[in-house]
């Protein structure tokens, strides 16, 4: 056994809690892809439409719709009508 | 394997990897180092510092004090003004001086009742404390070497430095699901 399991082990524990307190603790792993996508998409053009969503995300759109449902619902994210364009739903990042 | 050196390859090979994960994503977006605007605003090795600190306490300082020498000597390759072996040590020893002030309060992450490292919200305590005092020590610096006092570096260490560890600790959690699957 390692010399520093139990600092691995707090190590652990604190990305635990810090998954879980952020509300990622149920999302599978193509659901976190899709969210890392989104969120690197707002980090470079400042908005990330639910359109752009499906193409940077390179997933079906029932997909990402689905996963986007999802991440309304834990309160990871919020939908908001574009101001330019009232047809264009934006993505806006809770966390 | 000797708890210290298992201690030192774990906390060199993560600041490695931050430092490399800076170089590759940060610097090219943030263009080139002039005096202005010194201080990179997303520096991600600061992690690298705080973390094996919080976890493994002083036993970590050798190897990031290492890890950072061989990078900037190494792995470094922009402007000289940016970095120097002063500069250097100044944040090694303001991560030093946050855990011993920890310590000395009674609040040491590792062994303290009051904070855990197991609570991230106390884990940022700690990296903002570092961050305040790296910035305050390398602008102090730099005000010396280039004679102009400029309360902007500080600010540009501190918020960086802040950005930076905030960025890596999201993405090892963003990553974290993928670990728990290496252990089944």
């Amino acid at each position: 056994m390692s010399k520093v399991t139990k600092e691995l082990s707090n190590l652990n524990k604190m990305l635990s809690n810090m998954h879980n307190d952020l509300g990622l603790s149920g999302l599978n792993p193509t659901e976190q892809y899709i969210f890392l996508k989104i969120i690197d998409e707002i980090e470079t053009n400042s908005t990330c439409s639910m359109l752009k969503a499906v193409e940077v995300a390179d997933k079906s759109r029932s997909t990402v719709y689905k996963t986007i449902r999802k991440l309304v619902n834990i309160g990871v994210l919020s939908i908001e009508n574009s101001s330019s364009d009232k047809r264009s739903f934006l993505l806006k990042p809770l966390i | 394997m000797n708890k210290f050196i298992e201690i030192s390859i774990y906390t060199f090979i993560f600041h490695i990897l931050c430092y490399v994960l800076w170089l590759v994503l940060i610097v090219p977006a943030e263009g080139p180092t002039n005096i202005e605007e010194l201080g990179s605003l997303v520096y991600l090795p600061h992690a690298g510092r705080v973390l094996p600190v919080i976890f493994f306490g002083w036993q970590a300082i050798p190897a990031v004090l290492v890890a950072e020498f061989l990078e900037w000597e190494f792995l470094w390759s922009g402007g000289d003004i940016f970095r120097g072996t002063i500069a250097t040590t100044i944040s090694t020893l303001a991560v030093l001086s946050t855990w011993f002030i920890f310590f000395l309060l009674g609040l040491d992450l590792n062994q303290s009742d009051v904070l855990k490292n197991t609570n991230w919200k106390h884990v940022f305590l700690f990296i903002f404390v570092a961050s305040l005092l790296n910035g305050l020590g390398n602008g102090a610096w730099y005000a010396s070497i280039f004679d102009e006092t400029d309360a902007l570096i500080s600010v540009r260490f501190m918020v960086g430095d802040v950005v930076g560890a905030t960025i890596m600790l999201v993405m090892l959690v963003l990553f974290y699901p993928m670990f728990k699957n290496f252990q089944k």
